[in-house]
């Protein structure tokens, strides 16, 4: 055997695809597989370089040539009609006598497996050391592990989304639940106040007691729960708005100060920081803190002022936004040691009387509490016992671009676009009526001023009559009712103009006749709309460019566009309530919907607060002159529960009231035992107005 | 053993007798969780294990379950996932039995705790044919006796174990099997 054939025998041992092609790219001799693969024979004319599609090396062209230049690199080449691929290199073993280019390598298994399945290689068809078949296995055992993590993560998916819907289904359960308790519990919670009303006394009276107090604790329990459980996706569902820091405080504040001057409390903002620009951020959030850090410090102190401070903290890196720290203080009575750490934490040791005591149950600082953590910041208290708690609170608020059009909506103020300028004054006696009304008006630009009496007004206005542009005046008042008082004012030097519109909860020819007898100018029905205010603020006032018109046409006509009429009148004349209750609806939300329209729920909030006070204050007298026989006073009270009943949609009951103020009018004073009958009516109705606005604030 | 292995008895047991089975096999042999990887080496233990369970909770002898397994391996796992190995390993039952070390060793570079078993042709006389198994780990033979049933399917090969002769060693376990094959 020549040196040669010996060397090509070897090569055998290490190669399982060997070639040798001359210099024309013919091949002349072929390891057994190369040949069988390429079903070559010798003396076959088969052109090596032509016959496979080389992938590598790239500067390869097929050509013989090229191929020598391309000794030493890797040759990946196969041809799909052989469905054969080989995989080596070409040599130059010309000085052992192979002539030409030697190829020398194996079947280029991925190739193969993937383009020609059926290929019949075996393992002899690869030599020892070559890690294809490692490759392989390897490359084959990794798609089983890609298809077992996919499996994987698909079951993970699949039990997050379980997770994730019965987590679902549990709060929309207990959601549903909580909604369910609270409409009868609101009812429970009224009529215990109701009854209590009555004058119940000795061991029924402590019942009483201790049921209404627990009902209003499960009450706010029960709110705690509604309210926590949406807390997470309130706050990532939060709209984000455009809006101005300063104006956010002034609308806090404004909320906050009915209950204030109610307590006898003083509220102010601390220091004079004026933010510049505008901001954008989640503001229902934000009034949603402040304020129930406000209303807090107001149920806790006795006396004393309310800081509300609002700063930027300097230290900062942010370009985009301003690190504002917000504070509420107080100067109540502090916050015992042994109540701190479950300040925010109700649930944690359970809501013990002792808690209540101190500083509430703190429900509203556990919601408080996460709103600000999910707002990126963090709330700290400060106390001192016997001068006051201070809640501190820093979170990052993104700048709004400079050019921003700040939206006013919520809290309109002069800068409005239908703003009106001009003083008005308010007189009506129903303490709610008059703080919602202002509140609406105060809605459009107005400066406000109110009287609670006839008398109040004409005092007023006799030493400043010049400074009043507009007068509002309530009708029925007790002492000096309104048509006296607006003789009164008229006769006032320089009054003899100053336009004075009728407010009344009839809308009577009659009254509509007295009016302008009186002098009046106007005649608006209660509840109190927007749409007719501004007909006569337009009429009266300066806004916006125009100065008011002069139009002298009457207001009072009963087709004027601005005496609506009255939206539950009832024509019912002397009928006993029982007759005719079942015709109609316990609550309407319609008169609320308007009212959250145009004052916004919050303050609207306070306003029924407000009118549950008060109307509990007024029921208590009603029954007292009910049960003396006291016909002026109960047609008093029927009217204003009446009125006040009907503004806040609470129809059914408003309307007996309304049926027995006109019964007793009619000399036909009903017994104290109506109070019963109503007690329901008013219960369902105040329970229905509060899940309204309950829904609407959550 | 490499998860490939447990993976493969867990494909058994879901296959022929779904999910909730398999929940059971898995509790029953205290193997904390059943997500192996196939690459990674796991101690025996768990193999066996799980075997263990499997037999428990289909009240059949360990050997049985073992068997079983084997004739799955090959027909199942390996025939699904490395078709194109076993294809080059051989065309039919007596050269694939040849090449199989080869074939184990083949794959070994990318595996550095992987303790194939050996075979060995120790007589091939027209239909009888002696097989000797050699293996580090012990209690495995039952499976080597499905493997082979499993392979002799796979190559439409006809075969019978005449016997099976445990082999004194001191270490690990030797095998012989007496094959009749037509
Ligand atoms: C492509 C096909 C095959 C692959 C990829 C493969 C791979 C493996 C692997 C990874 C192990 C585990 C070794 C360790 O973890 O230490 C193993 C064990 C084993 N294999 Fe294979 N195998 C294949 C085919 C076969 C066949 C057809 C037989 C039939 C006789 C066989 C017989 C065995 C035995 C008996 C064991 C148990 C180990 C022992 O006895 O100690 N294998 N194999």
């Amino acid at each position: 055997m020549s040196q040669s054939d010996t060397f090509w025998s070897e090569l055998q041992k290490l190669f399982t695809v060997v070639g040798q092609i001359d210099s024309s790219g013919r091949l002349v001799r072929a390891s057994p597989l190369l040949a069988a693969q390429c079903r070559w024979q010798a003396q076959d004319d088969f052109y090596f370089f032509e016959s496979f599609s080389f992938k590598r090396p790239t500067s390869f062209d097929g050509r013989y040539e090229s191929a020598r230049e391309a000794v030493g690199q890797l040759f990946l080449g196969f041809n799909n009609e052989l469905g054969f691929a080989v995989r080596g290199q070409v040599v130059d073993y010309s000085g052992i006598g192979l002539d030409g280019l030697c190829f020398v390598g194996v079947p280029w298994l991925w190739w193969m497996e993937g383009n020609a399945p059926d290929q019949s290689l075996t393992m002899a068809s690869f030599p020892v050391h070559d890690v294809q078949m490692d490759q392989l296995f390897f490359m084959s055992t990794q798609q089983s592990m890609v298809e077992d993590l996919q499996a994987l993560n698909e079951q993970l998916k699949t039990a997050k989304q379980d997770v994730e819907r019965s987590n679902e289904a549990r709060q929309s359960f207990f959601h549903h639940v909580s909604h369910e308790m609270r409409t009868p519990l609101n009812g429970v919670v009224s009529s215990l106040s109701l009854m209590r009303d009555l004058g119940l006394d000795g061991k029924l009276a402590e019942y009483a007691g201790l049921a209404s107090r627990s009902a209003d604790r499960l009450l706010e329990v029960i709110n705690f729960t509604l309210e926590s459980a949406s807390i997470e996706s309130h706050v990532s569902d939060a709209e984000f708005t455009d809006f101005s820091l300063d104006l956010l405080i002034e609308e806090c504040l404004a909320i906050a100060s009915p209950l204030v001057i109610e307590r006898g409390l003083e509220l102010r903002r601390s220091g004079v920081q004026k933010f510049a620009r505008p901001y954008r951020g989640p503001v229902k959030l934000l009034r949603q803190i402040l304020g129930n850090l406000l209303s807090n410090a107001v149920k806790f102190s006795q006396s004393g002022t309310i800081t509300l401070g609002a700063g930027i903290n300097e230290d900062n890196s942010d370009e985009q936004a301003d690190i504002i720290e917000f504070s509420v203080a107080d100067q109540g009575p502090g916050i015992p040691d042994e109540a701190l750490p479950r300040l925010f934490t109700p649930f944690a040791t359970g809501l013990s009387a002792e808690t209540k005591n101190h500083q509430g149950t703190g429900l509203g600082l556990a919601i408080v509490q996460r709103i600000v953590e999910a707002l990126g910041g963090e709330i700290t208290v400060q106390t001192v016992l016997g001068e006051g708690s201070i809640f501190q609170f820093a979170i990052p608020i993104s700048h709004a671009p400079d050019d921003v059009q700040i939206e006013v909506a919520r809290y309109p103020s002069l800068a409005s676009a239908d703003a009106y300028r001009g003083r008005v004054l308010l007189v009506d006696d129903n303490e709610t009526n008059r703080l919602l009304n202002a509140k609406v008006m105060e809605s459009t630009g107005l400066d406000v001023t109110t009287a609670g009496s006839g008398q109040e007004a004409y005092d007023a206005l006799a030493v400043e009559n010049n400074a009043v542009d507009l007068v509002f005046m309530d009708l029925d008042m007790p002492g000096m009712d309104g048509f006296e008082a607006t003789r009164r004012i008229k006769a006032l030097p320089g009054a003899e103009t100053l336009p004075i519109i009728a407010l009344s909860a009839h809308s009577s020819a009659r009254d509509r006749q007295l009016a302008e007898e009186a002098g009046m100018q106007g005649f608006l029905t209660k509840p109190l709309v927007l749409e007719p205010l501004r007909a006569i603020y337009t009429r009266y006032l300066a806004h916006d460019g125009a100065t008011p018109e002069t139009d002298e046409g009457s207001l009072l006509a009963p087709e004027s566009p601005v005496a609506t009429e009255a939206h539950h009148d009832s024509s019912v004349e002397g009928a006993l309530p029982e007759e005719d209750a079942g015709a109609t609806m316990t609550f309407d939300r319609q008169p609320v919907d308007r009212l959250i329209h145009e004052v916004g729920v919050d303050i609207l909030q306070t306003l029924v607060d407000k009118f549950l006070t008060e109307s509990a204050e007024r029921w208590e007298l009603l029954s007292g002159s009910l049960a003396a026989a006291d016909r002026e006073s109960a047609v008093r009270e029927f009217h204003t529960l009446g009125s006040a009943c009907l503004t806040f949609g609470i129809t059914a009951a408003g309307e007996k009231f309304r049926q027995c103020e006109a019964a007793a009018i009619e000399k036909n004073l009903p017994g104290d035992e109506v109070l019963l009958s109503i007690a329901p009516l008013l219960a369902e109705g105040i329970s229905q107005l509060q899940l309204l606005l309950s829904e609407q604030r959550g | 053993m490499y998860g490939v292995i447990n993976k493969s008895l867990r494909d058994m047991v879901v296959e022929q007798f779904g999910e909730a089975k398999w929940s059971e096999v898995l509790q029953r042999s205290g193997v904390p969780d059943d997500s192996f990887l196939a690459m990674q080496s796991y101690d025996d233990d768990i193999t066996y294990s799980l075997a263990q369970a499997c037999a428990d909770e289909m009240e059949i002898d360990l050997s049985d379950a073992l068997r079983a397994f084997g004739v799955h391996w090959v027909e199942n796992t390996v025939a699904k996932q490395y078709e194109t190995l076993m294809r080059a390993a051989g065309s039919d039952m007596l050269s694939f039995l040849g090449n199989l070390n080869n074939l184990h060793d083949r794959i070994s570079s990318t595996f550095l705790n992987y303790r194939p078993p050996s075979f060995e042709i120790k007589k091939d006389a027209g239909e009888q044919v002696e097989i000797l198994y050699l293996s580090e780990r012990v209690g495995l033979t039952p499976f080597v006796e499905g493997l082979l049933h499993g392979l002799a399917a796979r190559f439409n090969q006809e075969m019978a174990i005449i016997e099976i002769v445990p082999q004194p060693v001191a270490r690990g376990e030797q095998t012989l099997f007496k094959l009749s094959m037509g």
